[in-house]
């Protein structure tokens, strides 16, 4: 690997996880120096970004980081994905990933970067993600539930040639606890496929949407929230697509030890809530989604709920082109590690004009890729969208390459 | 300048995206044609004020703080407007397979 190359310099704390996602797949040493330097009262990483090193850590081998003693500078030197190996803390094939108590986002925001990562690894990649601070539902922070990452982003692969034992399954179902911090979940990753390189993707059609599959769940609170969240979101769904089917999901709430003066063995329900995940499918196979969940100070009825998801899921269709934006990075990402060949995708205005995706274009050519390039969609093009040329770098695996 | 540039222009996005000299955030206002309807309202600051003191909070106190987020927020009362609207969702409807089409151009 290159190691003599200098560190690439990154500012700020934007982006973090995909530009450690990068440096991972491109082996390349990055310095991230400012983080929330100017927080008075958080400065440095925080609690999710240092959990997102500790995974890293794991799944590659021989990486290295240094921390900063205030935590706002970060010197990141990847090593090699290796995935679940034997002899690398991995007990029955999995490697076990504890969130800390503290994790306010949802477990959403690890698994899509490591998905990315997946594809590239020596061995399939298993992860079960465990400890109190797993949240498999959508968060006010902005993460898409696991359903969503299930139905929504998973498939996404398949565009890519990636698609044989790839599953999530989410053994315990949490909402976010009190005060927004934790869950007790348990979500286990298996990414059985990996390859060379990813193909190169021509997605120029978005289609049109032929059916919408949802998940509502209910963790620890009554079924009928989740009648009510499916009736209300039918309600506005159905005359669009007739095709809709939200499955219902309840369980109990997940007990967390809470150790009491009396009673040292006492435990109490956590992460109680309800949610919705809505994703439409088009007949070319790109996916929308949307989520919404209670509050963690609760108060809102589930009506509000499904009828929120509906229409953010309109909205996500209205904004065009093959991809939603919370799966552009993903999509791209993809395509830039592809062969070196050239990758269209076609894209909403509306979507290509997001601040995020902008930096992400902005970081993979700091990386060395490309730039992409930028022109209308030909064609009765009456939303207005774009198609992006990605030219792939052609690096893929490069552990599966020495192996 | 010129009188007003048309946004959405694809050139135009060609050229800043890879400006470093310009923010992401910056970008996609001067590509949306946001800057120059500021630009023009600079006048009655006030108005301005008003319309935009969510956006520059945002921007100065939140831009620091914020992280990434899969969704962004939505204020769902105007969503609710927005889509509650027949007119809207019927022109939604051709995204749908249940769109009437005068050809059928299978797919």
């Amino acid at each position: 690997m290159a190691t003599s190359q200098p560190p690439l310099r990154f500012t700020g704390h934007k982006n973090l996880v995909h530009r450690l996602v990068l440096a991972t797949l491109t082996g390349r040493t990055v310095h991230i120096s400012q983080i929330r330097s100017s927080s008075p009262t958080n400065p440095g990483l925080a609690p999710h970004e240092i959990s997102f090193l500790r995974l890293l850590e794991s799944v590659t081998n021989g990486s290295e980081m240094e921390i900063s003693y205030t935590g706002t500078i970060l010197v990141y030197k990847p090593g090699l994905i290796t995935g679940s190996a034997a002899g690398h803390g991995t007990s029955g094939g999995f490697i076990r990933h504890e969130l800390p108590a503290g994790c306010t986002r949802g477990v959403s925001y690890f698994l899509v970067p490591l998905c990315l990562l997946a594809p590239f690894s020596k061995s399939p990649m298993k992860v079960t993600f465990t400890g109190p601070g797993v949240i498999t539902s959508a968060t006010p922070a902005g993460d898409l539930s696991v359903d969503s990452v299930r139905t929504a982003i998973l498939p996404l692969y398949n565009q890519f040639g990636i698609f044989n034992n790839i599953e999530l399954r989410v053994l315990r179902r949490s909402n976010i606890g009190a005060h927004g911090k934790g869950g007790a979940g348990e979500v286990q990753l298996v990414f059985g496929h990996q390859v060379r390189l990813p193909k190169t993707l021509h997605l120029l059609n978005p289609g049109r949407i032929k059916k919408i599959r949802g998940v509502a769940y209910s963790v620890g609170v009554a079924a009928s929230n989740n009648a009510r969240m499916i009736e209300v979101a039918r309600g506005v769904l159905n005359p669009l697509v007739p095709d809709t089917y939200i499955f219902s999901d309840v369980s109990s709430a997940p007990l967390v030890p809470a150790p009491e003066r009396n009673n040292a063995s006492a435990k109490k329900k956590f992460g109680l809530g309800f949610g919705l995940s809505l994703v439409a499918e088009s007949s070319t196979g790109c996916f929308f989604s949307a989520d919404v969940v209670s509050p963690p100070s609760g108060g809102q009825p589930p009506e509000d709920i499904g009828k929120n998801c509906a229409y953010q899921l309109l909205e996500t269709i209205a904004k065009g082109g093959c991809v939603p934006p919370a799966a552009a990075s993903t999509m791209v990402t993809l395509m830039t590690m592809g062969s070196e060949d050239v990758s269209r995708l076609q894209i909403g205005r509306a979507v290509i004009a997001d601040e995020n995706l902008i930096q992400v274009a902005r970081d993979l050519s700091k990386f060395g890729a490309p730039g992409w390039g930028i022109r209308d969609a030909a064609g009765e093009n009456e939303d207005g969208d774009v198609i992006i040329s990605v030219v792939g770098r052609g690096i893929g695996n490069v552990g599966r390459k020495v192996a | 300048l010129r009188g007003k540039r048309p946004a959405f222009r694809v050139t135009d996005l060609s050229r800043m995206m890879y400006d470093d000299t310009i923010s992401p955030f910056d970008v996609i206002r001067r590509w949306s044609g946001q800057d120059q309807d500021d630009e023009n309202d600079e006048e009655n600051e006030d108005d301005e004020d008003d319309d935009d003191a969510f956006l520059k909070k945002t921007n100065a106190e939140q831009e620091d703080q914020s992280d990434y987020r899969a969704i962004p927020e939505y204020d769902y009362e105007e969503l609710e407007r927005k889509w509650r609207d027949e007119e809207m969702i019927e022109s939604l409807r051709k995204r749908f397979v249940t769109a009437r089409l005068s050809g059928n151009d299978g797919d």
